[in-house]
């Protein structure tokens, strides 16, 4: 009896193994795509020049640091790695502070439609701002500034805080709120002492995806940015001059742009994802 | 159309230029340090700080002339006590820049690079171009040592739209045929081909796919591709326009010189070449994977630098070889203008004339980048072959793109064409479509 | 004390005035003057800018679009056919990977993050890399082809592939958007439904699809009506990948409006173009909008 239940028990452990081998080895074929583009950008970024130049593609060689120095030294990079910082900042403050109480009214006062309404400003195409957005900033002197970016930003971080938090603010339960109102506390009060508090995650995570995609934005900044406020995207081309492509550096400037917003995915993947639900559960 | 205009134009200017140098008066209000007493003398008039301490904005695109004349402009802040404030973006920024700048009429830019055969007629009717004459043939606005003689009438007239002079030239390319000694002599050819049969027959020699050499490239991206495919129409027999104004390259020439570029590149070129514009032909020459490329000159400087071309010093240099007909040549150039927006037009000027003067000039056809004046030579580091070349190819050479409007969009158009001759579809489909699509581009543009 | 609760009580009848009411204005402010200047551009044809005034044309702009536009035609086509090949891939996918990823393991934080990064990294830049990727020569795309004992493809220069091509790496970029919305979904998912299903004999498909799906199905729907109206604008990809070409294979409505305003300099017609274009989107989302409450 004892030697057949161990024989069982024997199979069990070895099938369950081989279904948890199973499962990473499938696991680590899905995420070989994910990765395998970073991978590649990055070890372009490494090579040097004469690898790069060869006609077919090399697999191995010297790593270098050179393509990052040119990046540094050819390029204003801190100046427009600053600039994506301070517009990107800039714009996801004035969302949360437009868009919180926007979508707190939208979801728990019955307004589904004004919802829907700047919803549809995502609807039009980005095109349609550029050059008048461009005469009206010309005319009030507001060319290269960071205000006009963050204005122009606006367009994109405002209505994606208020649509994901809106599905928040829906679940925050009915409860907590008709207490305190009980207590003879305004709405105001109300939203900023409490449901404030309760929705910090999604928050959290609304600003941080409204900031990437602020981050990554490449359209405007291309046309209403000036010298001085340049943002990051646009100096990815720099190095597509007329003598050569440098693919090199430019692996090595989509590195140096992507890797912020990496470090901060790996750090708040949680609140991302809760975020991406808090939006869509409710919706 | 314009050339008797031109002409006209032309001679009255040098009629204007010469009654002002003998009557010695300024034209219009001007905010020189001059001595008001009456009779202002001619040489005391023209001053290279008359406007120091205003800043000027500058726009342009990444090019070899842009990369050479940079460094200098500090000599000319020196000289004058103008700030400049240089924008310089990759190309397609560049040009996108500029129209939503232009659109909106800022005023913010003062002097651009523009290149005139791509979009002198849609910028000068929208009256985006400065009159340059009013300036050039001041003598209190421009210095005695300019010498505006010198830059060659034939590129000026280029330059001239419906009578206004708009730009300056600032450098000039010509489509060549670069080559690769070594392995033309390995294989035992003597020299660059003649004609488009030699060329084809030494392609055909050293096109080795397995050891990734090729024996024929050039450009296979669309639009590109036009100002690369003048020279076979032309050495073919056709053209791009006939007298009336209309597609002229659906002839039978012209169908027969777009499916020869298509067939060549097919036949000998490098895989995806519908997808290759120059920069990614350079990295492969540069590699070593090419025998044979036709592009323009302004590549020339990447092949020779040691640093980036693993075959600097076997590369030569050739003029576009002869067709049925003849061994056309076409030319390409980049210019500067001011805006006709621009607030500081003389402080503009000031610069532009500096950009175009001898002494910047003589310093960049060191360099190998040759501007619009006749007098001044290449330097002595630039291959000799390279120059004769130049020389041969730009004595003969006609414009690379049409005489229409609405260039970027006909270009798309004739583009789509090339793509398919070099796809191996139907061609004369193909080249007469793109003829339609041409006239009624241009019809609806007027 | 008197005039903060004087001003609460004012804020408590007109709350969505207060709270919204900033928001629409200042979407309002920016949006205004662009959307009506576009609209009435599209009336006209406008060669010169502001040192020329645009000439009314009246209807002419629209009805070259129409039945004039051979590109106009074969850019819809396009947008449509990208559009929902990688929006229904992406769903998919997304979906599947997140019912594949949905247990306890040990690296399950940072499985997340590898899944996040496509979405999260520069498109410009990621487009770059893409484009080096395919390129047939100095690409590693390939030289793997090669390794395996394949025939090298030209990828983005395929004028049969080059669409394909630019669906795949959009379907690779938004993937895990729709994965980790559903992710979310299915962890807030009650367990009894799936439970009872499994005592009464169904094995994991039918679980999956009868019990588990349709309760996670809204919140798929509402991820999938957000990809959808920012897929029918893909541009930076296209834009670096291929800018339309070879030919005019991958040019999308949002290119062809792109290089008529800005390589053609014909700003009265593009104006008409996104107008077009709006409705079209904006028909597309109510229609898939009606469609979700309909089913609940």
């Amino acid at each position: 009896m004892a030697k057949q239940i161990t024989l069982r028990t024997k199979k069990k452990i070895v099938r369950k193994a081989l279904r948890a081998t199973g499962f990473y080895a499938l696991l680590g074929a899905i995420l070989v795509p994910f990765a395998f583009v970073f991978w590649y950008m990055i070890s372009t970024s490494l090579k040097p020049a004469e690898a790069l130049i060869s006609s077919t593609f090399r697999w191995t060689f010297e790593p270098t640091l050179d393509n990052y120095r040119q990046v540094f030294e050819q390029t204003e990079f801190s100046s427009f790695m600053f600039n994506s910082l301070l517009v990107g900042f800039g714009s996801v403050a004035m969302s949360l502070v437009f868009g919180l109480p926007a979508a707190f009214a939208i979801a728990r006062f019955n307004a589904p439609r004004l919802g829907v309404i700047i919803l549809s400003s995502r609807v039009t195409p980005g095109i349609t701002f550029l050059i008048p957005l461009f005469i009206i900033f010309s005319r009030i002197g507001w060319i290269d500034t960071y205000q006009a970016l963050i204005v122009a930003h606006l367009l994109i971080t405002l209505p994606m805080v208020i649509w994901l938090m809106i599905g928040f603010f829906e679940d925050v339960p009915q409860e907590m709120i008709d207490s305190a109102r009980v207590d003879g506390a305004s709405i105001t009060v109300t939203f900023l002492q409490i449901v404030l508090p309760m929705t910090k995650g999604g928050i959290a995570a609304s600003a941080i995806l409204a900031f990437i995609f602020s981050w990554n934005h490449f359209m405007f900044s291309v046309v209403l940015a000036g010298r001085h406020t340049r943002t990051l995207p646009v100096a990815v081309f720099e190095f597509m001059a007329y003598g050569q492509i440098n693919w090199g550096a430019i692996a090595a400037a989509a590195t140096v742009m992507t890797l912020p917003v990496i470090v901060i995915a790996l750090f708040v993947q949680r609140h991302i994802v809760e975020g991406l639900a808090g939006g869509a559960v409710k919706g | 159309m314009q050339v008797s205009n031109k002409s006209i134009r032309r001679g009255a200017v040098l009629g204007l230029v010469s009654l002002m140098a003998l009557a010695g008066c300024a034209p219009a209000a001007v905010e020189t340090e001059v001595e008001t007493d009456g009779s202002a003398s001619v040489d005391a008039a023209f001053n290279w700080r008359a406007h120091e301490g205003e800043t000027i904005r500058f726009v342009a695109g990444l090019q070899p002339w842009q990369e050479a004349v940079v460094p200098l402009i500090a000599e000319f802040e020196e000289l004058t006590g103008i700030t400049v404030e240089v924008e310089a973006l990759p190309e397609d920024q560049f040009r996108q820049r500029l129209q939503v700048e232009l659109t909106a009429g800022s005023g913010d830019i003062d002097v651009f690079m523009t290149s005139v055969l791509q979009d002198g007629p849609r910028f000068s009717e929208s009256g985006w171009y400065a009159d340059l004459e009013p300036l050039v043939s001041d003598p209190l606005l421009t210095s005695p040592d300019y010498e505006f003689s010198d830059i060659s009438s034939a590129v000026l007239e280029g330059h001239t739209f419906d009578g206004v002079l708009s730009a300056l030239p600032i450098q000039l390319e010509v489509q060549m045929l670069y080559y690769r000694k070594d392995l033309l002599e390995a294989a035992g050819f003597d020299g660059p081909p003649n004609t488009y049969e030699e060329l084809e027959e030494m392609a055909a020699t050293i096109y080795d796919p397995a050891n990734d050499l090729y024996g024929f490239a050039s450009r296979g991206r669309g639009a590109a591709t036009v100002t690369q495919i003048t020279t076979f129409l032309r050495s073919y027999g056709a053209d791009y326009l006939d007298a009336d104004g209309k597609a002229a390259f659906a002839s039978d020439e012209g169908i027969m010189a777009i499916g020869e570029y298509g067939r060549l590149i097919r036949t000998y070129g490098p895989s995806g070449s519908v997808n290759n514009s120059w920069e990614e032909l350079l990295a492969l020459f540069q590699s070593g994977s090419i025998a044979l490329w036709s592009d323009n000159s302004g590549q020339a400087k990447a092949l020779r630098d040691p640093a980036v071309s693993s075959v600097a010093d076997v590369v030569g240099y050739a003029p576009m070889p002869a067709g049925p007909v003849t061994a056309a040549q076409s030319y390409f150039g980049w210019a500067s203008a001011i805006a006709e927006s621009s607030e500081k037009k003389e402080a503009a000027w000031l610069f532009l004339q500096w950009l175009t003067g001898p002494d910047v000039v003589s310093q960049l056809q060191e360099q190998g980048i040759p501007g619009g004046r006749v007098s001044i030579g290449f330097g002595p580091d630039v291959p000799e072959e390279f120059v004769t070349t130049f020389q041969t190819a730009l004595a003969n050479a006609t414009a690379q793109l049409p005489a229409v409007k609405p260039v970027p969009e006909v270009r798309d158009a004739i583009g789509a064409a090339v793509v398919s001759s070099i796809l191996g579809e139907d061609v004369p489909a193909a080249v007469r479509k793109a003829a339609e699509e041409f006239d009624r581009i241009v019809e609806s543009s007027e | 004390m008197g005039i903060i609760s004087r001003v609460s009580r004012f804020t408590d009848r007109h709350v969505l005035s207060i709270y919204v009411g900033p928001s629409l204005v200042l979407l309002g402010l920016v949006m205004a003057f662009p959307v009506v200047f576009t609209v009435y551009l599209s009336f006209h044809q406008w060669i010169g800018g502001a040192l020329k005034a645009p000439e009314f044309v009246g209807l002419d702009n629209y009805a070259r679009i129409f039945t004039e536009d051979e590109r106009f035609r074969g850019a819809i086509i396009n947008t449509i056919a990208l559009t929902a090949g990688s929006v229904a891939a992406q769903t998919v996918l997304g979906v599947a990977l997140a019912v594949f990823i949905h247990r306890e393991f040990a690296i399950r934080g940072i499985v997340r993050s590898i899944i996040l990064l496509p979405m999260i990294a520069t498109p410009v830049a990621i487009a770059l890399i893409w484009r080096l990727m395919f390129h047939p020569q100095l690409g590693a795309l390939n030289d793997l082809l090669e390794r395996l004992g394949l025939a090298p493809s030209d990828w983005l220069a395929d004028p049969k592939l080059a669409l394909l091509l630019v669906g795949v790496v959009d379907t690779w970029e938004w993937t895990p958007l729709i994965a980790l919305i559903t992710l979310a979904g299915l962890t807030a998912l009650p367990h009894d439904p799936s439970e009872a299903a499994s005592i009464d004999g169904a094995n994991a498909w039918q679980r999956f699809w009868y019990v588990t799906l349709p309760m996670v199905r809204p919140i798929i729907v509402v991820a999938v009506v957000f990809r959808l109206i920012e897929a029918l604008k893909t541009f930076d990809i296209i834009l670096i990948m291929t800018n339309g070409g070879p030919g005019f294979v991958t040019e999308t409505l949002n290119i062809y409006i792109y290089n008529t305003a800005f390589q053609y300099q014909k700003i009265g017609y593009s104006s008409a173009l996104l107008v077009v274009f709006f409705v079209l989107v904006l028909l597309l989302s109510t229609s898939m909008l009606s469609l979700r409450r309909s089913r609940g």
